[in-house]
């Protein structure tokens, strides 16, 4: 199973990845929304899991391109530390499967990739 | 910002702190969950965080100088779930402050000062892990 962590702090994506990886997944990181842009255009992934607050293209809008230009059905987290309402209805609105908050906990994290994957 | 500029500062800083001071050590129960037993993986965020966090509080102090609150709410916004992984607990409330409504803070130049403060004791404590 491929996933593509989106996301520009490199704490949070040795977090993720730590998690991610012990799992035994596979992951691809992007730092910046037109890097995850590219990625998304020349690689299929299983899961895709994003930062709203990000260099260049945001998390909103990936979801966005993801949903409404590409048309692809690959699940979404949103994994941000914006936690406010409206923000977590536009992610659900525009497509996002998922949101979970930063700190995240790992073991939250886990269940909610396997959730998702196991619907696909 | 380069490393060197970035650790200039961030020794500056550490100097600056009295050693009189009581400060709560880092909380690394977060760090340690997550690590789950990989000392190497928790040695690694403990030097992320000292490496890029000096950069942050500087971007705050100047941001807040200029008044430009958008940028400052974003920094402190970035900051805020790294200092739950690093475990510095007690600068949470300020940072929360300034990442939701700096502009309404009064004395905004004493909060960031405080954050300042306490997050490099804070790395301080940590610098002795690595």
């Amino acid at each position: 199973m491929k996933i593509l962590v989106c996301e520009d702090d490199f704490m949070m994506i040795k977090a993720i990845e730590h998690k991610l990886k012990s799992e035994g997944y596979e992951v691809e990181v992007a730092v910046d929304g037109n890097q995850a842009v590219d990625k998304i255009n020349q690689s299929n992934y299983d899961l895709i899991m994003t930062d709203l607050l990000m260099p260049f293209v945001g998390g909103l809008e990936i979801i966005n391109k993801i949903r409404n230009e590409m048309h692809l059905k690959v699940p979404i987290i949103v994994l941000s530390a914006l936690g406010n309402e409206d923000t977590i209805i536009e992610a659900f609105k525009l497509g996002a499967d998922d949101y979970i908050t930063k700190p995240f906990s790992p073991n939250e994290l886990s269940i909610r990739v396997k959730r998702l994957l196991i619907r696909r | 910002m380069s490393e060197i500029f970035a650790n200039a500062n961030y020794r500056s800083y550490i100097d600056a702190v009295p050693d009189n001071l009581n400060y709560p050590k880092p909380d690394m129960t977060y760090l340690n969950e997550m690590a789950e037993g990989d000392e190497n993986f928790i040695k690694e965020i403990i030097g992320i965080f000292l490496n890029n966090c000096p950069e942050s509080l500087i971007l705050m102090q100047n941001y807040a100088m200029l008044g430009d609150h958008e940028k400052l709410k974003f920094v402190a916004h970035k900051l805020l779930p790294e200092l739950t992984f690093v475990g510095i607990l007690s600068a949470i409330p300020d940072v929360e402050k300034i990442s939701n409504e700096s502009e309404l803070i009064n004395d905004l130049s004493a909060t960031i000062s405080r954050v300042i403060l306490t997050i490099n004791m804070g790395m301080g404590e940590l610098r002795k892990m690595i």
